[in-house]
């Protein structure tokens, strides 16, 4: 007998624990794998941005005394990175090695290369208006960098990660709704519990107490139990991927736990408590009524 | 000042039925009152209003000197907490087992466990379920729930007890002997009680205050 009964009161609270629990494991699954898309993202964005410079090719038979003067100007402007000088001989050196070619192959007296700068924007969004000033010297014959097709590029990944921004947002903002629910739904089949507390005197807080308690505790254990999950999952698919695509940049596993460690169980005891905050207030409001 | 005082209540339903009726009434206290009329007389809306359960169309109830129908609803806990209720239609937890049922005022009130746990044994003695204990609520028979009702509504010795028909799923003898609990209660502790009743026969049997109830209105106090 006694142990029927424990089944019986089991019964009514587990299920609702277990809704809770899953609603909480996989949003939180579903945002951590955005959480290493969007990593990934910004991991590849920083690597291939990097690649990004301004040649600036010099006027033929420019004096190596201008060279120098217009480095150190180019230097001292507030958009430019990294300046590098790039030799008529590196150029031509470059221009060899790439085609495998011997200098005798040339067949030229002289060193048609001129030499050039090769400039970093400090902010790669930046490099088309510094590529204008460039322009403006007059030691330069030509200024070059991806134009159109680089700005169409940078316009790509800045829409990647502002439409990935909002995208966590919407799930968050999902994930709570349907932690919301799932509590409501549990806190409703308590209904007579609050009713009976409310009317032999228990205050708001004491009547509230279990179940915010409860929410944050599923959200804490949903939050821990995709954490875990995650990181199995991360560990095999990066594996994969590094021995499928080794070029690739792909971001480190150990790169990927403290973030995932830290937004799993925050976002998840966080959620569950709100959820169970929500669903306190909208189940008050009602019986109000 | 008067312990418990009803002036010029009207309660009118937003049905449009008038459950009470331009009521004054008032009870001294450590009284013992029984509040008889029909079914529909009014009764539990009376009670209602004690427990902030409804609150008054219009007039005042008063509760040892506190307008308690003009309340803000962040006291109500307080006011409950100084009340035991037996309800009409029981309001028990039905998967809480007895003794969880009984020991819940006590845990509102903040009331030690071990000292929580002597008050529920006293209280299990009082009304005969001491072989019930850990049974589940639902599984109860009527009687026995009302019996746990009524173990409920005295286990944190109020000042005030209201008994809605506490005898309803009762034969005579066990409506006796509950009644007869609860008079002893009130006698032994200075409890004033007011036990809503349409059994005549009931009345008859205690030495108590009567106060009859007919459509709304009280035609003898
Ligand atoms: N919540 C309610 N809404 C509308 N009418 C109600 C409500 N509660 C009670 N009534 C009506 O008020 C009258 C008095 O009811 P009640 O106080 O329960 O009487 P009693 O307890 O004496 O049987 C009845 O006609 C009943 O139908
Ligand atoms: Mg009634």
């Amino acid at each position: 007998m006694s142990k029927d009964r424990a089944f019986h009161r089991r019964g009514i609270k587990s299920s609702y624990l277990v809704m809770g629990f899953l609603s909480i494991f996989f949003t939180q699954l579903l945002l951590n794998l955005f959480i290493f898309g969007y990593l990934e993202l910004q991991q590849m964005g920083g690597v291939w941005q990097s690649s990004f410079a301004i040649q600036a090719f010099f006027r033929e038979g420019v004096a190596p005394e201008v060279v120098e003067k217009v480095q150190e100007e180019v230097k001292a402007l507030p958009l430019a990175g990294e300046v590098r000088l790039v030799s008529s001989e590196e150029a031509k050196n470059k221009f060899l090695g790439y085609f495998s070619l011997q200098e005798e192959d040339l067949g030229l007296e002289e060193n048609p290369f001129p030499p050039s700068l090769e400039v970093r924007a400090r902010r790669v969004e930046e490099l088309p208006l510094l590529a204008q000033e460039l322009e403006e010297i007059e030691a330069f014959e030509e200024v070059f960098y991806g134009g159109e097709n680089t700005e169409a590029l940078l316009r790509f990944y800045r829409f990647f990660l502002t439409a990935g921004g909002f995208l966590l947002l919407a799930l968050f903002v999902f994930s709570l709704l349907v932690v919301t629910a799932v509590i409501r739904a549990s806190i409703q089949a308590r209904g007579i519990e609050i009713e009976v507390w409310s009317l032999i005197g228990a205050t708001k807080k004491f009547i509230r107490a279990p179940f915010i308690y409860q929410g944050m505790m599923e959200g804490l254990s949903g939050g821990v139990a995709a954490f875990l999950v995650s990181l199995v999952f991360f560990h095999f698919l990066l594996d994969f991927l590094n021995t499928s695509f080794p070029l690739f940049f792909w971001i480190s596993w150990e790169e990927l736990v403290l973030p995932l460690g830290v937004v799993s169980v925050l976002m998840g005891s966080f959620l569950g408590f709100l959820g169970a905050l929500l669903a306190c207030n909208s189940v008050e409001e009602e019986s109000a009524k | 000042m008067e312990f418990l005082e009803f002036k010029k209540v009207y309660k009118v339903y937003p049905t449009g039925v008038r459950a009470l009726d331009n009521v004054n009434l008032s009870i001294e206290k450590g009284e013992f009152v029984f509040l008889w009329g029909a079914t529909g007389a009014g009764k539990t809306t009376l009670m209602k209003l004690i427990t902030r359960e409804e609150l008054p169309t219009s007039g005042e109830v008063w509760l040892e000197g506190c307008e308690i129908s003009a309340l803000e609803d962040r006291y109500l806990p307080i006011l409950r907490r100084n009340l035991g209720v037996v309800f009409q239609d029981l309001k028990l937890v039905p998967h809480w087992t007895v003794y969880e049922n009984l020991i819940s005022p006590l845990q509102v009130l903040g009331v030690r466990k071990k000292y929580a746990h002597h008050l529920v044994e006293e209280i299990l003695d009082l009304v005969h379920l001491q072989d019930k204990k850990h049974h589940i609520a639902e599984w109860l028979s009527g009687g026995e729930k009302q019996k746990l009702c009524l173990g409920r509504a005295l286990i944190h010795r109020p000042h005030l007890v209201l008994a809605d028909e506490p005898t309803g799923n009762l034969d005579g003898a066990t409506a006796l002997e509950l009644v007869g609990a609860l008079f002893e209660f009130s006698k032994k502790l200075g409890a004033t009680v007011i036990i809503a009743t349409h059994s005549e026969e009931l009345i008859s049997q205690f030495p108590a205050r009567l106060v009859v109830l007919n459509k709304g209105k009280i035609i003898q106090s």
